[in-house]
């Protein structure tokens, strides 16, 4: 079973590592590299950081619920969307 | 000789009507279990409850068949009295007494400790304990009630298994009734697996739909139609096909 505390501090650890990444990358204002930075931090945005906000949403559900009392058939869903954003963000977790 | 004859009929006549009023509690107990999982089954539509539908069928009917003997035994006996009382005993009669010999042996042979090693047909092979009486009373009380939710339906399965168990330990394997009940506990145990998952969705989809958690509809969009596939009506109380 997956470690919903484990993988909710480590989302958030990669979630700020992704956010800062971004705010560097926008904060470059040299011409020639203006338009790469800035879709490099589009596309970490929406790759990245937007699948570890709704592992994020997923997580409070879970606990809002109770571990255990997750049905089957969305918790092979909702196990899977949590990690696949860990697996995005650069960290694998063992369950 | 004849007195302790009567004496001896009585006691079978007093066993019978005994074993009379239990088979009428396990009977009562079985129509109350089959409403339950009837409605269940009209909900869910799935093998087990179905299949534990025909199990609790065919242990009313063998209650049935016990009560029918138990009757035919019953009026033996008690006609077996009024003609040794009235000391009209004739020889004829003998054939009577090999079911009755049969009963009267089970009778001593630690019946009324609970251990009936030689059950017969007529006969209830244990003492159903008062406390298994009153459990039964009280799940027939409490089927009265409807359910509003699935999370008392898995409450009300699981008394039903606790019961049903209690009942498994009572047979011994010779008798007609013992493997019925083990049938029904495994049966009734895999029933409450999909209630409670039923139950499981039903809170689950409470939570995604509430109005304090607005900010969820947009990512749990397609998790709440799945669910919503999946959730089967609450059981509804009603008349039985």
């Amino acid at each position: 079973m997956l470690d919903y505390q484990t993988a909710k501090s480590q989302l958030l650890q990669q979630k700020q590592m992704h956010l800062d990444v971004c705010y560097f990358l926008e904060e470059i204002d040299s011409d020639f590299h203006e338009n790469a930075a800035n879709t490099l931090a589009n596309r970490i945005e929406k790759l990245v950081i937007e699948p570890i906000n709704v592992a994020l949403k997923i997580i409070d559900v879970i606990e809002m619920i109770g571990e255990d009392q997750i049905p089957s058939i969305v918790s092979v869903r909702w196990n899977q969307q949590i990690l696949e954003a860990l697996s995005k963000g650069g960290f694998e977790i063992e369950f | 000789m004849n007195s302790e004859l009567i004496e001896r009929l009585k006691t079978i006549d007093f066993r019978l009507k005994e074993s009379k009023a239990w088979f009428r509690l396990l009977e009562n107990y079985c129509r109350s279990l089959n409403h339950d999982i009837f409605l269940i089954n009209m909900s869910l539509e799935d093998e087990c409850s179905t299949i534990c539908r025909i199990q609790t069928d065919s242990w009313l009917c063998e209650i049935e068949n016990q009560q029918t003997l138990n009757l035919k035994f019953e009026a033996i006996v008690s006609k077996l009295i009024s003609i040794s009382t009235e000391d009209c005993f004739n020889e004829k009669l003998n054939h009577h007494f090999t079911h009755i010999s049969e009963l009267d042996a089970s009778i001593q042979d630690g019946y009324l400790s609970g251990m009936a090693n030689r059950p017969v047909d007529g006969l209830m092979p244990c003492i159903i304990g008062e406390s298994i009486e009153d459990n039964i009373c009280k799940l027939e009380v409490r089927g009265l009630h409807t359910l509003s939710c699935w999370e008392e339906w898995t409450m009300r399965i699981a008394e039903h298994i606790i019961l049903v168990n209690k009942l498994v330990s009572l047979f011994p394997a010779s008798h007609p009734f013992s493997s019925i009940p083990c049938s029904i506990s495994i049966l009734l145990n895999q029933v409450n697996k999909l209630v409670v998952e039923q139950s499981k969705l039903e809170k689950t989809l409470k939570i995604l739909t509430n109005s304090r958690a607005n900010s969820h509809d947009a990512i749990f969009g397609l998790d709440v139609l799945i669910i919503q596939e999946k959730l089967c009506p609450i059981p509804i109380v009603g008349g039985e096909q």
